[in-house]
C-alpha cells in the first residue's frame, strides 16, 4: 500500500517471433510465427487465513477450512491513496477490519502446456502490498521482501520483485503460499490496507522481467511529481535563503527556506525509501511522521506569522512548538516501534483522535495567523490567501484519504497527488509574493537611503566641513561618521574679541536618532549667547535634559586671542595639549541630571601649542579581534606632531566602530586680547 | 566590513557577604554592555531584593561597553542612589575605569581591583 506506482494489469503477453528468411529466389518466402509464450495472473481465488504457522507452507496442508481471497481487480477499482487502477482492496476492507500481523495466502496451480520445459518459470509479486512477505513454492521458500527474524519484521516501502521458481514444476500440481505481515500502524494510512493489492503473475522469466520493467516504469511515472516538486523546492529554498542573505531583516525568507528544507528532506527520505533498501520502513515512518511532518506543519504556521509580520512571535513560537511536540509524541505512539509493543493496539481508540486534534489545532493556528494577517494588512493578507489555502490542502491530504476522497491522479500519464500539486501551486504564488515583497523592500531601502543622504546633507551644513580661518589660530577638523549620519558634533564659533569658542561632543548611540540630537544641539548652540564654557554646557544640559534618551558628552573651550584657555567638560574625553592629556575632573554627561554644574579649568596656549580634542570613536576603535585602540595608543600617537586627519585615519584604519571626530587648534601668532 | 554581532549581555544576580558579614547583592555582568542591554541590566536590577542596601557590580567578564552602555550604567547607578543603595564595582579594565572616571561615575560608585577588596570596603 505504501508503494505509489501503478499496478499494471496484465492480461497475458503474446509474443510474435518473426523469422524472415532469405530464401532462394526460386522458393516462396515464408514467415514462421510461434504463439503461446505467456504469463498468467494468479487471481485465485486464493485461500486465506490470518495468523501464522510455518506448516501452512507445506503443500500437503489441508486448507479447505480457510476463507478465500479473490485477487481479481474489479473494473474501475482504484487506490484511494495513489489513484492507480487495477487495485485490489486489502483484507481490512474484505472481512478483516483492523487486523494486522501475519496472514497467509495459498493457491494450488497446475502448470501445463509449457512450450519450453527447460526455460524455467518465474513469479512476479504485485508492486502493492502491506507490508512484507515470504513466498513459498511447494514448501520451499523462493524469496521474501522485508527481513523476518525472531525479533520481528523489518519492512520497506513496497517495490516490484520477481523470483525464479524451482525447476520441474511443469505438468504437476504446485502450491504457492505467501506469508504476509502487516504492521499494526499501517491501517492508519488508508482504509483499504492489508496483504496483496494485486495478483502475483506466473510466467516465463523473459516475460516476467518485461513486466518487472513495466512496474518500475510505473513507479518512475508515479514519482515524477516528487522529482518535480523536489526541483521546485530546491529552487524556492535557494531563492528564500538568497533573499534572506540580502535582507536579514525579513525573517519570513529564512522560515520559508526552512519549510522548503524540511519538505525536501522528506522527499529525499521518500525517494530513498522507494529506490533503495538503505533504511527500513520503521525509521522512514518515524522520520517522516514523527519528526518531519509535525515540524513541517509548524514551520508553515511560523512562516506565515513572519510573513504577515504579526506581533508577539515569541508567543506564537511557544504555542506552535508546543503543539508540534504533542503531535510528534502522539505520532510516535502510533508508529512502529512503539505502537503494538510499548503502546497497546487498543490505545489507538484515544490516541488517534488526540493526535488528529493536535494536527487540526496546528491547522487552526494557520487559519488564525491568516486571519490576523488579513486584519493587519488586508491587501497583503488577501493576496496570500490562495497560497495559504493550498498549503492547508497539502498538509491535510491524508485526512482526505480517510474521508475516502481520491488524492492521486495520472493526468497525461504523469503521476501527481493533491498534496504535491497544492504545494507546487502555493510555492509558485509564494515565490511571486516573495519577489514582490523583496522589490518593495528594495524600494523602501532606497527611500531610506535617500532620506539618510538628505540628513547627511543637512548635517554637513550644520557641522563645518572646513574649519574657519581665525586670525592667530590654525584650526583643523575631521569628521568621519560611522554611518550616513553621525552622533559626533563640533562647532567653532569665533568671537568679536578675537576669541574662539570650540564645542565638541558625542551623542550616545549612532545613526539618524543621534543625528537628530546633534541637530538640536547645534541649533541650541547657535542661539546661545553665553561664551563662558561652564555656562554653555549648563545651557545645553537644560536643553537636553528630559529630551534625549541616553546622554551627550561635551567639551567646551574658550580660547582668548592671547591664548588664555578656559575649559569645561561634561564626560567628554579630556583634550590633549601638545600630546599630553589634560587632567580633568570627571563630570556627568549632558542630559543626565537637571541643574548640573560644570567646573572649569584654565591654562595658557603658548604660540605653536596645539590643543587636540577628539571623540571616543578614536580610543574605542576596534580591530577584527575586538581589541580596543585604547587611550595608551592615543597617547603614543600624539607623542609626535600629527594632524587631526592623521589621527582620525589611524583610528579608522584600526577598525572604526563609532563616529570619529578630531579637532585641533594651534596657536600661530601672538595676539593681544581685545577688551570686551 | 562585516561586523560581528555583539555578545549578548547576561547578568547573574548573586548574594554575598560584606567584610562585616552583612549581606549584599552582586550583579555579575558578562558579554558587551550596549544600548540593547537595557532589559538584561534593569531586569537584573529588578531582581535585587528590596531590602538590599549594598550593591556590587562585577565587570570581570565584560569585554566592551559602548556609550549607550555607559548611559545605561549611569541610569542604573542613579536608580540605585535613589533607592538608597551603595554601589561598588570591580573587574573593570583600565580603559573602562578611565571612561567611568571621565563620565563622572566615580561620584556614584567606587571601583576596586577584586571582589574581596570590594566586599571588605562596604
Amino acid at each position: 500500500m505504501r508503494s505509489k506506482f501503478v499496478l499494471h494489469r496484465f492480461y497475458g503477453l503474446i509474443s510474435l517471433l518473426f523469422l524472415l528468411s532469405t530464401a532462394p529466389l526460386s522458393l516462396r518466402a515464408q514467415t514462421q510465427v510461434v504463439l503461446g509464450h505467456s504469463a498468467v495472473e494468479l487471481t485465485g481465488p486464493w485461500k486465506f487465513h490470518t495468523g501464522d504457522d510455518m506448516r501452512w507452507a507445506d503443500p500437503n496442508f489441508d486448507d479447505s477450512g480457510w476463507g478465500t481471497m479473490d485477487l481479481t481487480p474489479r473494473s474501475g477499482s482504484t487506490s484511494l491513496m495513489y489513484g492507480t487502477g487495477g487495485f485490489v482492496p486489502g483484507w481490512t476492507k474484505r472481512g478483516y477490519p483492523g487486523y494486522s500481523g501475519f496472514a497467509w495466502y495459498r493457491l494450488r496451480v497446475n502448470i501445463q502446456n509449457a512450450q519450453d520445459a527447460r526455460a524455467g518459470l518465474a513469479l512476479k509479486m504485485p508492486a502493492h502490498f502491506d507490508d512484507a512477505y515470504q513466498v513459498y513454492v511447494n514448501g520451499q521458500r523462493i524469496g521474501q521482501f522485508g527481513r523476518f527474524t525472531n525479533h520481528g519484521v523489518t519492512f520497506y516501502l513496497s517495490r516490484p520483485r520477481t523470483y525464479p521458481l524451482p525447476a520441474n514444476l511443469r505438468n504437476r500440481p504446485t502450491t504457492i503460499a505467501v506469508r504476509m505481515w502487516m504492521d499494526a500502524a499501517t491501517p492508519f494510512i488508508a482504509p483499504d490496507v492489508g496483504g496483496l493489492h494485486g495478483p502475483p503473475v506466473l510466467g516465463q522469466p523473459s516475460y516476467i522481467q518485461a513486466l518487472l520493467r513495466l512496474d518500475w516504469e510505473d513507479l518512475d511515472r508515479a514519482l515524477n511529481g516528487e522529482f518535480l516538486l523536489s526541483a521546485i523546492l530546491l529552487q524556492v529554498l535557494l531563492v528564500a535563503f538568497g533573499l534572506y542573505w540580502l535582507d536579514r531583516s525579513e525573517h519570513a525568507y529564512l522560515w520559508l527556506g526552512l519549510v522548503c528544507a524540511t519538505s525536501l528532506l522528506y522527499l529525499v527520505v521518500v525517494l530513498l525509501g522507494y529506490y533503495t533498501a538503505w533504511i527500513g520502513q520503521t525509521p522512514v515512518e518515524f522520520l517522516e511522521d514523527v519528526v518531519l511532518i509535525p515540524a513541517y506543519i509548524g514551520l508553515w504556521v511560523l512562516f506565515w506569522g513572519y510573513w504577515f509580520r504579526l506581533e508577539r512571535m515569541g508567543r506564537l513560537h511557544g504555542v506552535v512548538w508546543g503543539l508540534v511536540l504533542l503531535l510528534a509524541v502522539g505520532m510516535a505512539m502510533l508508529r512502529p516501534p512503539l505502537y503494538g509493543r510499548a503502546v497497546p493496539v487498543h490505545g489507538m481508540v484515544w490516541l488517534l483522535p488526540l493526535t488528529e486534534v493536535f494536527k487540526l489545532l496546528l491547522g487552526a493556528m494557520l487559519v488564525w495567523v491568516t486571519y490576523r494577517g488579513i486584519r493587519r494588512d488586508r491587501t497583503e493578507g488577501l493576496l496570500a490567501l490562495p497560497a495559504v489555502a493550498l498549503v492547508v490542502l497539502s498538509l491535510y491530504q491524508e485526512d482526505l484519504i480517510v474521508l475516502r476522497i481520491p488524492v492521486s491522479f495520472f493526468p497525461f500519464g504523469f503521476g501527481i497527488n493533491l498534496s504535491d500539486l497544492a504545494t507546487m501551486l502555493s510555492l509558485g504564488i509564494i515565490t511571486v509574493l516573495l519577489l514582490r515583497r523583496f522589490l518593495q523592500g528594495q524600494q523602501e531601502r532606497e527611500r531610506i537611503r535617500a532620506e539618510l543622504q538628505q540628513a547627511r546633507s543637512v548635517q554637513e551644513m550644520l557641522i563645518p566641513q572646513h574649519a574657519p580661518q581665525v586670525p592667530g589660530f590654525t584650526v583643523e577638523s575631521v569628521y568621519l561618521p560611522a554611518s550616513e549620519v553621525g552622533g559626533d558634533f563640533f562647532q567653532i564659533l569665533p568671537g568679536d574679541d578675537g576669541s574662539l569658542l570650540i564645542v565638541v561632543g558625542d551623542v550616545s548611540g549612532k545613526g539618524l536618532k543621534a543625528a537628530m540630537t546633534v541637530s538640536t544641539i547645534v541649533g541650541a548652540l547657535r542661539g546661545c549667547t553665553a561664551r563662558k564654557p561652564s555656562e554653555v554646557l549648563a545651557y545645553l544640559n537644560r536643553v537636553l535634559h528630559g529630551q534625549v534618551k541616553g546622554f551627550v558628552t561635551c567639551s567646551a573651550a574658550l580660547i582668548a586671542a592671547d591664548g588664555a584657555v578656559t575649559l569645561a567638560n561634561a564626560g567628554h574625553l579630556p583634550p590633549y595639549l601638545n600630546g599630553k592629556e589634560l587632567p580633568m575632573e570627571g563630570a556627568l554627561p549632558l542630559g543626565m541630571m537637571d541643574g548640573a554644574e560644570f567646573s572649569m579649568m584654565h591654562f595658557q596656549l603658548a604660540p605653536a601649542d596645539t590643543l587636540m580634542l577628539m571623540s571616543d570613536g578614536v580610543a574605542e576603535a576596534q580591530d577584527e579581534q575586538g581589541h580596543l585602540f585604547g587611550f595608551e595608543r592615543v597617547s603614543n600617537l600624539l607623542q609626535r606632531p600629527i594632524s587631526a586627519a592623521e589621527v582620525a585615519a589611524v583610528a579608522q584604519n584600526f577598525g572604526q566602530e563609532d563616529d570619529i571626530s578630531v579637532l585641533s587648534v594651534t596657536r600661530t601668532a601672538t595676539m593681544k586680547a581685545v577688551p570686551a | 566590513m562585516t561586523t560581528q554581532p555583539a555578545p549578548m549581555t547576561r547578568v547573574r544576580v548573586d548574594q554575598a557577604k560584606t567584610g562585616n558579614l552583612s549581606s549584599l547583592t552582586v550583579l555579575r555582568f558578562s558579554g558587551d554592555i550596549t544600548g540593547t542591554s537595557n532589559d538584561a541590566v534593569f531586569g537584573a536590577y529588578r531582581q535585587v531584593p528590596a531590602d538590599t542596601r549594598k550593591l556590587l557590580l562585577d565587570f570581570t567578564k565584560v569585554e566592551y561597553i559602548n556609550s549607550s552602555g555607559i548611559a545605561l550604567l549611569i541610569e542604573l547607578l542613579m536608580a540605585a542612589q535613589k533607592d538608597n543603595r551603595t554601589a561598588r564595582s570591580f573587574g573593570l579594565s583600565p580603559h573602562f575605569q578611565k571612561v567611568f572616571m571621565m563620565v563622572g561615575l566615580n561620584q556614584y560608585i567606587h571601583h576596586f581591583p577584586d571582589e574581596n577588596s570590594a566586599c571588605a570596603a562596604f
